[in-house]
């Protein structure tokens, strides 16, 4: 669609002579909007910088002059005309043609343009994605560094801790008699075992080796990772509620189950900004129908009757944006802020649990929050 | 019954000290320490040893050395060695496994197991 910008607000007579159809003429260019298509800009001896500076951006113009000025010309092209012409200048009956060129060759610079914009802001995004990206993994090489570190750190912290514990042994066996100070004997012992179970909670968190499995009580597991997470639970103002049914063993890798839990469990405490309640539940059954999972997830390892272990882990957060709770287990899906999630914590999860051919579920929960449902078989050999 | 001769090699004299005096204390062991395992086979030498418990992890020589020096030396080839190790998962400490060919026991470690330790490897070294 052709407009033309006219300083008198008129269709001239040169465009009636060349056959143009114009769609209409305005005096003043800001009346133009992107949908003007085309714009003529006869200057009629009209102030061309003004003009063509309000035209560039609205649309592809081309200016027409009543008669040649090589320096009018020069400074419309810098101002973005596609081209300069001259009423007379070309040859009559060409000149209609000569203008629908230039017309033409300015909506396909107009429209090229708009597609480089487009895919400048494509590649902005995509650049911000990739920043996130890279922080995450930032985040993620730092934590496998603390766990290449973990054996030194265990090194370092479990060699005072022997000479403390053999210091109370040795008071416990002189003192014996004393019952004041086998009594603080007593809690001191209690509270390098303590001490030493974090450390060795640590190891088998970082242990990097093949899966080992064993038949484990999952509850032992889960107490285990819950001494691991105490500082954070107190940081964090949480409480948790713990509910564990008798278990029967389970074949599972304790390191790796560890380190499930482990996310699951920081997971849930952070989703709880100022506080909120871990609930962890466990449960014995026998399935009683295979509920349909997510892909990827070895759903066809359950059947009817099979005797299954159950973890339940429930936070009393905002819950999962219902965009995301379809990929919560993908890598880098994380609805923390950079640098505050690797993103892969979940995805761990998953891959550790689909080891175990068991599932993995999370769901939010009517009353806000969301839950974890892990799902185990029991070997019927353990 | 006479006593049990006990060296205790670990660069911690602190636990070395500590253990030697409660062991000492129940009458039954003879021990001696020392921190630097560049020391340990001059130690036995003179000492002679029953048992050896053995740090793995020390700055000039590490336990794995140490175990090798007694093993080359036909004086001590056959005396026991245990490890006393500070880096071992929960799953590696139950496995009741070894530390090339020797058996170990995670730090920190009770007065009874070294005790234990003792009489299994003394009763059947004799």
């Amino acid at each position: 669609m052709v407009w033309l910008v006219h300083p008198e607000g008129r269709s001239p007579g040169w465009v009636e002579e060349a056959g143009i159809e114009v769609a209409g003429v305005v005096a003043d260019p800001a009346a133009l909007t992107r949908e003007a298509g085309l714009v003529l800009l006869d200057l009629a001896d009209g102030p061309l910088p003004q003009l063509a500076a309000m035209c560039e951006g609205a649309a592809a113009f081309v200016v027409i002059d009543s008669v040649e000025r090589p320096e009018v010309g020069r400074e419309a092209c810098r101002q973005g005309a596609e081209d300069y012409l001259v009423v007379g200048g070309v040859p009559a009956g060409q000149f209609r043609e000569v203008l629908l060129r230039a017309l033409d060759r300015g909506a396909r610079h107009r429209e090229a343009r708009r597609r480089m914009d487009r895919m400048i802001a494509d590649l902005r995004l995509a650049r911000g994605e990739l920043d996130a990206v890279r922080l995450q993994l930032i985040e993620a090489e730092k934590l496998d560094s603390i766990g290449r570190l973990a054996a030194g750190v265990a090194h370092e912290l479990k060699n005072p801790l022997a000479i403390v514990s053999m210091g109370v042994e040795f008071l416990q066996r002189r003192h014996g008699d004393d019952g004041t100070t086998t009594g603080v004997l007593r809690e001191l012992a209690d509270a390098v075992q303590r001490a030493e179970g974090v450390i060795r909670g640590l190891l088998d968190y970082s242990a990097p080796r093949r899966l080992e499995m064993k038949p484990q009580d999952l509850n032992a597991v889960i107490r285990a990772v819950l001494r691991l997470v105490r500082g954070e639970i107190r940081e964090g103002k949480h409480t948790v509620e713990v509910e564990l049914d008798e278990l029967p063993l389970t074949l599972v890798d304790r390191g790796k189950m560890m380190q499930v839990f482990v996310n699951l469990f920081t997971n849930a405490l952070q989703a709880m900004e100022g506080g909120g309640t871990l609930t962890v539940r466990t449960r014995a059954e026998r399935l009683q129908r295979v509920e349909p999972v997510a892909e990827g997830e070895c759903d066809e390892d359950f059947h009817v009757g099979d005797r299954v272990v159950v973890a339940e882990i429930s936070d009393t957060g905002p819950g999962i944006p219902p965009e995301n709770l379809a990929r919560i287990f993908e890598p880098f899906v994380t609805t923390k802020p950079a640098g505050k999630g690797t993103g892969l914590g979940l995805s761990v999860v998953r891959s550790i649990v689909n080891l175990h051919h068991g599932t993995i579920v999370m769901r939010n929960r009517d009353g806000g929050g969301a839950t974890a449902t892990l799902t185990l078989k029991v070997s019927e050999n353990t | 019954m006479s006593q049990k001769r006990i060296l205790i090699v670990d660069d911690e004299s602190g636990f070395t000290r500590l253990l030697r005096l409660t062991l000492e204390s129940t009458g039954r062991y003879l021990v001696e320490e020392v921190n630097d395992g560049r020391q340990a086979l001059p130690m036995a030498r003179n000492f002679r040893p029953d048992i050896v418990f053995l740090d793995v992890v020390m700055p000039e020589i590490d336990g794995g050395d140490v175990a090798t020096q007694f093993r080359g030396d036909p004086e001590f080839k056959t005396v026991p060695i245990v490890f006393l190790t500070a880096i071992v998962s929960s799953s590696e400490a139950s496995n009741q496994g070894s530390i090339g060919g020797f058996p170990f026991l995670a730090k920190p470690v009770s007065v009874e197991t070294i005790e234990k330790t003792v009489e299994k490897f003394c009763s059947e070294a004799v």
